[in-house]
């Protein structure tokens, strides 16, 4: 093997670390791409016997959205342990906002571990994930990032996040008239 | 399938055998119906080639031989020592040796202009050498054919009958044969060979400043284009050498050092227009001999290379 071929072949099968702010995205929507990424599908040497895929750094993780009243309707099903036996038995469901109260990473963590297929490979994959609730990510973690992966949703700005100016200036439709009593 | 497996084993503890020289290959020319004369027309007729037929006999004795005949001439006390003659190709194959020398030099210079004659030396030496004629030598058929105290024959014999059956084309007025005997056996040879690798050049950087100061440009700056997994055992660093503020080479490398080597090799074979994107070397069907008829000036030296001087000579030819 030459030089060339040396350095070609380490700098195709080294790893690449991500970053995905999930503030305001879809939890679903995001492990689909996030995924694709842990696996490695989105390289050209991929193939599923090869181990290729890259790190992925997920950031605002506390803020991902749901849609409608999914927070409420979805469920989180684990078990304490406890036998049947026992008063009620161990099964618990919890809803999605519980979860995400108690840990507010794992409703995006698990949404990557359902979309992914279950096999021996899932765990090794599922360790390439890092998900932070915030934008603070230690800096042993963050000094290896180099790309960033688009979100599904482009982030709207809050109306508070426009000046005075820019919320004079916008266009209106109409005029309200003089005798109209604004709030 | 246990038969298959029979003949294997017997094939590896054979093998085993010869290894350890507690057995001899047998010669084939040990065989009772061996015919000296029909297997020497038949190379020639394989290879579509005139040999000479007194010469191409030369061309196969090696000296090894030589010396054991004479010295069981001498053992059976058979007379002077003046009537027992064999020529070794020994001169067969200066001639041949000679002739291939030239021949790929100035086909070298023709095939890569832009390279620097240091480079051009490395190749030819890398197409002259004992392994890759040895190795055409022996696909070309010469194994049984060749009179020598060892069998099989040594890969110093090997490349030595190549180069006397040069000599042989040589001495039998065949030039340009012969020319077209070594584009077709000896230049291919180049395939899949990374000839950047075949030259290896010391010092990069060094060279780098060189022609650029030829150039009459800057001196080169090394940037790091980006990294990834810098905290990791898998680190990858890509660095850019810029010029006046313009990427001339890139190179990946799990260092920042190594990858600043790799990215001043990648500038230096751009300069040398032997990159990945590169134009196929000219062999076979693709190669017209009368393009290197003339026997083309040594290329610029690595330290007085610069692009203008190898177009403004490539426009004079």
């Amino acid at each position: 093997m030459s030089k060339f071929q040396r350095v070609q072949q380490w700098s195709s099968l080294a790893r690449t670390w991500w970053l995905y702010d999930a503030q305001w995205q879809n939890p679903f929507q995001s492990a689909k791409k996030i995924t694709r990424v842990l696996q490695g599908l989105h390289k050209p040497i991929y193939s599923p016997t090869m181990d290729v895929g890259d790190h992925v750094v997920v950031i605002n993780s506390q803020d991902v959205a749901l849609l409608g009243r999914e927070w409420q309707m979805r469920v989180y099903f684990h078990h304490t342990g406890y036998p049947k036996t026992h008063y009620k038995g161990g099964a618990r469901w919890i809803p999605a906002w519980e979860l995400h109260s108690r840990d507010p990473t794992l409703v995006l963590w698990k949404a990557c571990y359902n979309n992914l297929y279950g096999d021996i490979h899932r765990k090794g994959f599922m360790a390439r994930l890092h998900v932070y609730p915030n934008s603070e990510v230690p800096d042993e973690i963050l000094c290896n990032v180099s790309g960033q992966i688009r979100p599904v949703k482009p982030v709207p700005k809050k109306l508070e996040e426009y000046s005075p100016e820019e919320r004079q200036t916008f266009p209106q439709l109409w005029d309200f008239p003089e005798s109209y009593t604004q709030r | 399938m246990s038969k298959e497996l029979f003949k294997r084993r017997v094939q590896i503890r054979t093998d085993e055998l010869i290894r350890h020289g507690r057995e001899q290959i047998p010669r084939r020319s040990d065989f009772l119906e061996w015919n000296y004369d029909s297997e020497l027309y038949a190379f020639s007729v394989r290879l579509g080639e005139n040999f000479d037929d007194s010469k191409i006999r030369e061309a196969f004795v090696d000296q090894s031989h030589v010396e054991m005949e004479a010295e069981r001439h001498r053992a059976l006390e058979m007379g002077s020592e003046d009537e027992f003659a064999i020529t070794s190709n020994d001169r067969l194959a200066e001639v041949g040796s000679t002739f291939l020398s030239e021949t790929l030099e100035s086909y070298v210079r023709v095939a890569f202009p832009f390279w620097p004659e240091e480079g051009v030396q490395a190749l030819v030496a890398f197409l002259n050498s004992n392994e890759v004629q040895a190795e055409i030598s022996f696909h070309i058929g010469t194994r049984d054919l060749i009179f020598a105290k060892d069998y099989p024959p040594d890969m110093p014999t090997y490349a030595k009958v190549f180069r006397a059956l040069v000599g042989v084309l040589v001495e039998s007025g065949h030039e340009d044969q012969a020319k077209r005997f070594i584009y077709d056996l000896v230049v291919p040879q180049l395939h899949v060979q990374d000839i950047n690798e075949i030259w290896d050049i010391k010092d990069p950087m060094r060279l780098l400043m060189t022609i650029l100061k030829n150039e009459g440009k800057s001196e080169p700056e090394s940037r790091l284009l980006w990294v990834s997994g810098l905290d990791t055992i898998m680190a990858c660093y890509h660095v850019g050498i810029y010029v006046d503020k313009e990427l001339i080479g890139q190179g990946p490398g799990e260092s920042a050092e190594i990858a600043e080597e790799m990215a001043t090799r990648d500038a230096l074979r751009r300069m040398f227009r032997s990159d990945e994107s590169m134009p196929m070397i000219p062999m076979g069907d693709y190669l017209d001999p009368n393009q290197i008829k003339a026997g083309p000036k040594a290329n610029l030296s690595a330290s007085e290379w610069s692009q203008e001087k190898v177009l403004k000579n490539l426009q004079t030819i």
